[in-house]
C-alpha cells in the first residue's frame, strides 16, 4: 500500500499544477473561445521568466514571481491585442487563428531555445528535505502545491460569483452580445481573460520546478495540452471544473501506474477522457446552456 | 499536434545552418550533417555541430588540398525527415559525405548512401542494429553492445551492485540501451527489479521514481536527453537518497552539472575514451580551438564523435587525392587505425570500432576518471 499513498500524493500534488493549467486555458477559452494554444509558448515564457529573474539577476524567487506574473499577464494581453483582436476583426475564419496561434507558440518556444539553448535550467531553489511517514516520501512542495492551487481556484471562484466583474465575465462565456446591448466591452472582459489566465502560469511553473523540475523550451506542449484536457473533461463553460478535472488527472495519472506499466501513463489519461466526453460531452460540470438570441 | 508544432518549428525557425567557406573551390568537398537541432534532443545535434564546425575550422586552416564546407539539417531526430534531409544534401547541395546522429535515422538512409555512393559517418547512434548496415557506413564511437555491456559488467562487479533499476526516456536511444544494459547486468549475475519509462521533455518524475522506490533497488540505470536527465537526477536524490546512479555517455555535459548541481555527484557512466587534460599535441590544440570558439570545455562526446569522424575523413581524403565514394570507403578501410583525440580507433571490415571505454564519475561537480577499459 506504500506505493499506492505515493502515488496519490504524486498525483495530488501533480494534479495541483494540472489545475493551474486548466483554470488558465478554460478562463481563457470560455469568454474568447480562441484556442489559445499559444498558452504554451506562455508557459514557456514564464519558466525563462523566472530564471532570468532568479538566477541570471540573482533576485529572490517571491520577487521573480511577481515579475514573471507581470511579464506574462503583459505577453497574454498582448497575444489578445496584437493577434487574436486584429485577426478576429478581419473576419479570418476560426482555423486561421488556430494556426496563428501555434505559429506563435512555436515561435516563441524556439526563440527561448536560441536565447538560452535546448538544455534544462534550474532555478535556484534549496532541495527539499523529505518527510518520511509510514513508508511515504513527503516533500514540502507536495503539500504547498495543492493549497496554493485551491487558493488561487477560491480567488477566482470568488470574484467570479461574488462581484460584478465575476458576473459579467461569466455572462461574456454565454450571452456576449447580450453584454454588448447593456453596453459592457466584451472585448475589455477577453482582454482581462488572457491577462488573469496568463498570470496563473508562472505560478504553476514554479509549483513545478520546485519539485525538482526546471525550465526548458519543450515544457509548453504538455501544459497546454494537459490545460486543454482539463477544460474539456471539466466542462468548456466551466473554468472551476476545469481546475478539478486539474486534480482529477493528476491522480488518474498518477494511480494508474499502480498496475499498468509507466509507459501506458498518458495513454490511459486521454483514453478516460475520450470516454468521459463520448458519454457527457459538456464534460464533467459543463452545462449545455441554451444561448439566448436577439 | 506535436507533429504539426515540429513541422512548423522546423519551417519557421530551424532552417539549415551552413558554415565553413562559402566560396567553393575544385577541392571543396561538402560535408552533410543531418541532426535534430530544434525540439527535444536538440542540444545533442547543437553539440555535434559544434565538434564539426571545430574540426573544419582547423582542416581548412592547414591549407590542404581538401577542403570542406558543412551543410546542417535540422531532422529533429526523425526518420522520414533524415531521408528527405539525405535527398536534399545530396541532390542540392551536392554532399558527397554526411555524417548523421541517432540509430532510427541512420537506418533509413544506409540503404540510399549505398544506392549513391555516399559516405555516411555516424556521430551518435549507438543501437547494435546499425552494424554492417551499410558498405559505405562507418562509426565514429563504440555501439552500445560494447560500451554498455561494459558498463554493466563493471556496475555488477566493482561497484558492487546487485539490484538494480532502470529509468528510461521511451524513445529508440532509451529502449535499446535500457534493454541492452538489463541483458548485460544480468549475464554478470544481478537482479532487475523494476524499468520504469518516461516520455522525451518529461520534467516530472514522481510516478516512476516512486515505483522504482518500491521495488527497492540499490541502484539505478538512467538513460534520457539532456532536457530531461538533470530533473530525473534532482528528484532520484529527493525520492531514493541512498540509491546509487549509472548511467551512459549521454550524461556528460556541462548543462548537466550546472542543472542539476550537486544531486549530479556520484553518478557513475561509461563513454568513448577521451581526457580534455591529456598532453597529446591534438587533443590540446582541439581544446584551445573549441574553447576559442566556444568559450567553454568540450564537455559533451557527441563533439569528439563528431570532430574525430572529420579528421578521419580529412586524413582518408588527403590520400584519395580528394575523392570521395568508394575510393573513400577503400581508402579509410586501408588505413583502418587512426589516432585521433579519443586515442587510437581501429574500424573493423564492416565500419564499427574498436575503442577504449572509459569509466566514469561525477566528482564535486566535475567529470572524473575512473578507470579505461580497453574491451578488446
Amino acid at each position: 500500500m506504500e506505493l499506492f499513498f505515493q502515488l496519490l500524493i504524486n498525483g495530488v500534488y501533480v494534479g495541483a499544477v494540472y489545475a493551474l493549467y486548466g483554470l488558465s486555458f478554460a478562463l481563457i477559452f470560455a469568454p474568447t473561445k480562441v484556442w489559445h494554444f499559444a498558452q504554451g509558448g506562455i508557459y514557456v515564457l514564464a519558466g525563462y521568466a523566472l530564471y532570468s529573474f532568479n538566477v541570471i539577476l540573482a533576485l529572490p524567487l517571491w520577487a521573480a514571481l511577481v515579475l514573471a506574473i507581470a511579464l506574462t499577464s503583459a505577453a497574454g494581453a498582448g497575444c489578445e491585442r496584437l493577434l487574436y483582436r486584429p485577426l478576429v476583426n478581419r473576419g479570418v475564419s476560426h482555423m486561421v487563428v488556430v494556426m496563428a496561434s501555434l505559429g506563435l507558440f512555436v515561435v516563441i518556444e524556439n526563440s527561448m531555445d536560441l536565447v538560452f539553448g535546448p538544455s534544462g535550467l534550474s532555478l535556484r531553489i534549496d532541495p527539499q528535505t523529505p518527510w518520511l511517514v509510514s513508508g511515504v516520501v513527503i516533500m514540502p512542495i507536495q503539500i504547498i502545491a495543492p493549497m496554493v492551487a485551491l487558493a488561487i481556484t477560491g480567488l477566482l471562484a470568488l470574484m467570479l460569483y461574488r462581484t460584478m466583474a465575476g458576473r459579467e465575465f461569466r455572462a461574456a462565456i454565454t450571452n456576449p452580445e447580450l453584454l454588448e446591448i447593456n453596453g459592457i466591452s466584451v472585448s475589455r472582459i477577453k482582454l482581462y481573460a488572457f491577462a488573469i489566465g496568463s498570470a496563473i502560469l508562472p505560478v504553476a511553473a514554479l509549483l513545478l520546478i520546485s519539485g525538482g523540475s526546471g525550465v526548458s523550451p519543450t515544457v509548453g506542449i504538455t501544459a497546454v495540452l494537459t490545460g486543454a484536457m482539463a477544460m474539456f473533461l471539466g466542462g468548456v463553460d466551466s473554468p472551476l471544473g476545469a481546475a478539478v478535472a486539474g486534480f482529477i488527472i493528476g491522480i488518474v495519472e498518477n494511480l494508474s501506474v499502480f498496475v499498468l506499466p509507466t509507459a501506458w501513463q498518458v495513454s490511459i489519461t486521454y483514453g478516460i477522457l475520450l470516454l468521459v466526453i463520448m458519454i457527457r460531452p459538456t464534460g464533467l460540470f459543463g452545462r449545455a446552456v441554451q444561448k439566448a438570441t436577439v | 499536434m506535436k507533429t504539426i508544432t515540429k513541422l512548423l518549428a522546423s519551417t519557421l525557425i530551424a532552417g539549415t545552418v551552413a558554415v565553413g567557406s562559402t566560396v567553393a573551390s575544385a577541392a571543396e568537398i561538402t560535408v552533410g550533417l543531418v541532426a535534430g537541432l530544434s525540439g527535444g534532443g536538440a542540444q545533442i545535434g547543437q553539440w555535434m555541430v559544434q565538434g564539426a564546425e571545430t574540426a573544419i575550422e582547423r582542416i581548412n586552416a592547414q591549407g590542404e588540398e581538401t577542403t570542406f564546407k558543412l551543410v546542417a539539417e535540422d531532422t529533429q531526430w526523425n526518420a522520414q525527415k533524415t531521408v528527405e534531409a539525405f535527398n536534399k544534401l545530396v541532390s542540392v547541395d551536392g554532399a558527397s559525405i554526411i555524417l548523421v546522429g541517432g540509430s532510427s535515422p541512420l537506418q533509413a538512409v544506409a540503404p540510399l548512401a549505398d544506392q549513391q555512393d555516399i559516405i555516411l559517418f555516424n556521430i551518435g547512434a549507438q543501437s547494435p542494429a546499425v552494424a554492417g548496415i551499410g558498405r559505405n557506413v562507418f562509426h565514429a564511437l563504440q555501439l552500445s553492445d560494447v560500451d554498455i555491456g561494459v558498463m554493466a559488467k563493471y556496475a555488477h562487479d566493482e561497484l558492487g551492485l546487485r539490484k538494480l533499476g532502470v529509468m528510461y526516456v521511451n524513445n529508440d536511444t532509451g529502449k535499446f540501451t535500457q534493454a541492452e544494459f538489463v541483458d548485460k547486468f544480468k549475464a554478470a549475475g544481478g537482479e532487475v527489479v523494476a524499468q520504469e519509462a518516461f516520455n522525451q521533455n518529461d520534467s516530472n518524475f514522481g510516478v516512476q521514481l516512486a515505483k522504482l522506490s518500491a521495488a527497492k533497488p540499490d541502484s539505478v540505470y538512467l538513460v534520457g536527453t539532456p532536457a530531461e536527465l538533470p530533473f530525473a537526477v534532482k528528484q532520484a536524490r529527493q525520492i531514493i537518497p541512498d540509491v546509487n546512479i549509472v548511467s551512459y555517455a549521454g550524461i556528460e555535459s556541462q548543462e548537466l552539472l550546472d542543472a542539476a548541481g550537486d544531486a549530479a555527484n556520484g553518478i557513475v557512466y561509461s563513454t568513448t575514451y577521451f581526457d580534455p587534460k591529456s598532453d597529446a599535441e591534438q587533443v590540446r590544440m582541439f581544446v584551445g580551438e573549441y574553447m576559442e570558439r566556444y568559450g567553454g570545455e568540450p564537455v559533451s562526446p557527441y563533439i569528439t564523435y563528431t570532430y574525430d569522424a572529420m579528421t578521419i575523413l580529412a586524413r582518408a581524403l588527403s590520400k584519395t587525392g580528394g575523392e570521395a565514394g568508394t575510393a573513400l570507403r577503400d581508402k579509410i578501410l586501408d588505413i583502418r587505425t587512426f589516432p585521433v583525440i579519443t586515442g587510437d580507433t581501429v574500424f573493423r571490415d564492416d565500419g564499427t570500432v574498436v575503442k577504449a571505454i572509459a569509466i566514469k564519475e561525477i566528482r564535486d561537480g566535475a567529470f572524473a576518471l575512473r578507470k579505461v577499459i580497453d574491451p578488446q
